[in-house]
């Protein structure tokens, strides 16, 4: 009894190997993620910071859940971020133009903008799911092909300015019952794709489709216009992430969200979805989601360079990628 | 048979079909672009321009073989534009600094450039082969990395000018026999790749790879070691057209080539190598990165907006991929035809 409580360095590492293999890579990063930037500069930890840690991360929420429900069918979505920049383009400049009819500028404005996210989604699903074109290819051109019509809409790179005022302040900074409305509407939005997943056959399908697409098929669930669905809910949801940020920063603004499709991403495999479909957890997606912005936030409060923070998160994308393939061998 | 004579509508489309199943797209493409540019702005086809053309297509060219020897090894560089900005700035830099060496500088210069995209070939290749990391994801890191690298070392995307100037005469601007240099190189490098993929074990086995993996390994291929060697391969092609495209621009570029992945991976494609691995000849890659250019060209000629040109390009990669898709389905029911 007395040997077996003092814990020995072997029965540690066996623990810590249990528990990886059990959740996987994400508690112990979110662990060094605390304790290092706690470390470095003890704002890292106040309540302000974790507020403020909070309402940014709801965007890269967003993003991820949709990320996450085209992984899990055995999809990618690289559009993402060409997708935000020609929605905060357009919308801005909509709700610009509208000016003159306060209420209906925002209400225009915001639906267009997350129209075009789901008429990019529909292009995505329509692509792969009529033409079997890979994911990674279909996105990664309709990708650049959006920021290309952002950059064309912005006349070279001119952010929109003068956005209406209370559309900046009630989508972008403002508060209900004292939580900020981003927070309220990633809330929302978690628990529709909660829904979708998990009670809804539509959901169970997606899984299905991306554990064996064969399997699926001789199932009887309709692969294309699943396929189809999944990227248009995708897009639906990226184009509310893309008025929200729009909101957040107060212009249509032609190069916000580049480096989306990348954190998505991460944020994703971090948070133990496959990349090779029908596997992951909505829950992990969004502590990945908000892993990531933990990282973001502290090396911005230790003040490391943006170029500098760009490298890391790609080899953070490296490394978790890496950990989840040696986790499998574990397993 | 004067009734055979009279081609009606419905042969045509016959012949159409048959000419489309047999070739694909990439004829279809060359033909029209040449025809809707040489129309619209007759200079398309003067003898300038396509000496212009000519030598602008030797980047994309040594570019693509290098996208194609991933993509037949069912592989992807998503990292390569990023490298060839690093390089590019890495090597101008080092040039710089043995200004005093006149003669060393280029040469360590440009070997140095070659070797960081090595370098990251074996990266890329040592996390694809040992973790088995989708290719696409550790490219995409390994790009990230790249260009914060290549912004960092450039002071923030500053460019490095002062290049020494029988570096960007000869690499750059030079001709040899009246044959421009970097067209010599790119000959060399499709010589040297032809060689590897049709005449070397390695070669063949880059074809298995991409072919079935599993298959790969029961004959006994070692693949970690020959995915390794790969990207490596990818690395040194992505290396030398990093330092031709220094030479030709004459200044390190922290932003150069960013947009080289989408044209490789286009180029590739249009000319028919397969994106799951295993398929596809070095003459269609080549035509490919060739039409891709042409494109650009003509778009330049006639005054289309370069933000329009990317819109353009990533439609021209989609619509390519389905008649591809349908090109198939056509060509399985064409040959169930002919069995009947």
């Amino acid at each position: 009894m007395v040997k077996s409580s003092i814990p020995t360095p072997q029965k540690l590492r066996e623990l810590g190997k249990v528990v990886f293999i059990r959740v996987g890579a994400l508690p112990f990063i979110l662990v060094v993620i605390l304790v290092t930037f706690g470390v470095w500069n003890p704002a890292f930890l106040s309540l302000v910071n974790m507020v403020s840690a909070s309402r940014a991360a709801t965007y890269l929420i967003m993003v991820t859940l949709a990320q996450m429900m085209v992984l899990l069918s055995a999809g990618l979505d690289l559009s993402v971020g060409g997708s935000i920049t020609l929605i905060s383009m357009v919308s801005a400049s909509t709700m610009v133009s509208l000016q003159a009819y306060p209420g209906v500028d925002v209400l225009v404005g915001s639906l267009v903008g997350i129209g075009i996210g789901t008429l990019i989604g529909a292009l995505n699903g329509f692509s792969i799911a009529f033409f079997r074109i890979s994911p990674f290819v279909v996105t990664f051109a309709t990708g650049s092909m959006a920021h290309g019509m952002a950059l064309i809409v912005s006349d070279g790179g001119v952010p929109v300015f003068g956005l209406p005022a209370y559309f900046m302040s009630t989508l972008g900074a403002g508060k209900v019952l004292g939580i900020p409305v981003p927070v309220l509407v990633t809330i929302l939005l978690i628990g529709v794709v909660y829904l979708i997943l998990s009670w809804t056959r539509f959901g169970r399908g997606i899984y299905a489709m991306g554990g064996s697409r064969q399997a699926a098929g001789i199932m009887g669930i309709p692969l294309r216009r699943n396929t189809f669905l999944v990227y248009v809910i995708a897009g639906l949801l990226v184009g509310i992430a893309g008025v929200m940020l729009t909101a957040r920063i107060g212009s249509g603004e032609p190069t916000i969200g580049l480096e989306m499709p990348l954190l998505s991403i991460t944020a994703a495999v971090m948070g133990g979805v496959s990349l090779f479909g029908g596997e992951g957890k909505l829950y992990g997606a969004i502590l990945g989601a908000i892993a990531l912005t933990l990282l973001r936030v502290g090396m911005d409060l230790a003040m490391i360079g943006s170029f500098v923070q760009m490298a890391v998160m790609g080899g953070v994308l490296i490394m978790v990628t890496a950990l989840d393939g040696y986790r499998r061998r574990l397993v | 048979m004067v009734k055979n004579s009279i081609p009606n509508l419905q042969k045509l489309l016959e012949l159409g079909k048959v000419a489309f199943i047999r070739v694909g797209v990439l004829p279809l493409l060359l033909v029209a672009t040449v025809v809707i540019f040489s129309i619209w702005n007759p200079a398309f086809l003067s003898l300038v321009n396509l000496v212009v053309v000519s030598r602008e297509a030797t980047y994309l060219i040594m570019v693509t073989l290098a996208q194609m020897l991933a993509l037949l090894s069912a592989g992807f560089d998503l990292s390569l534009g990023a490298t060839v900005a690093l390089i590019s700035v890495v090597s101008a830099t080092v040039m710089l600094s043995l200004q005093a060496y006149p003669g060393v500088d280029v040469l360590v210069g440009s070997l140095v450039g070659i070797g960081i995209g090595a370098l990251v070939g074996v990266s890329n290749g040592f996390f694809i082969a040992f973790f088995r990391i989708s290719p696409f994801l550790v490219t995409l890191g390994m790009s990230f990395i790249a260009l914060s690298l290549s912004l960092i070392l450039s002071g923030g995307g500053r460019p490095v000018y002062g290049l020494p100037a029988n570096f960007v005469y000869t690499l750059g601007h030079g001709r040899v026999l009246g044959i421009p240099v970097p067209v010599i190189v790119t000959i060399l490098l499709i010589g040297s790749v032809y060689f590897i993929l049709s005449w070397t074990r390695f070669g063949r086995y880059i074809y298995a790879l991409g072919g079935s993996r599993d298959a790969a390994v029961r004959v006994g291929i070692p693949v970690r070691r020959y995915t390794v060697f790969t990207y490596v391969a990818v690395g040194i092609l992505v290396g030398i057209s990093g330092v031709m495209m220094t030479a030709r621009t004459g200044s390190g570029e922290p932003t150069l080539g960013l947009t080289l992945p989408l044209l490789s991976i286009s180029a590739a494609v249009i000319g028919g190598i397969s994106l799951f691995g295993g398929e596809g000849k070095l003459y269609g890659a080549i035509l490919g990165a060739i039409a891709i250019t042409l494109i650009q060209n003509g778009m330049n000629l006639v005054g289309v907006d370069s933000f329009v040109q990317m819109v353009i390009m990533g439609a021209i990669l989609i619509m390519t991929l389905a008649s591809e898709h349908y090109r198939r389905q056509l060509r399985t029911s064409w040959e169930l035809k002919l069995r009947q």
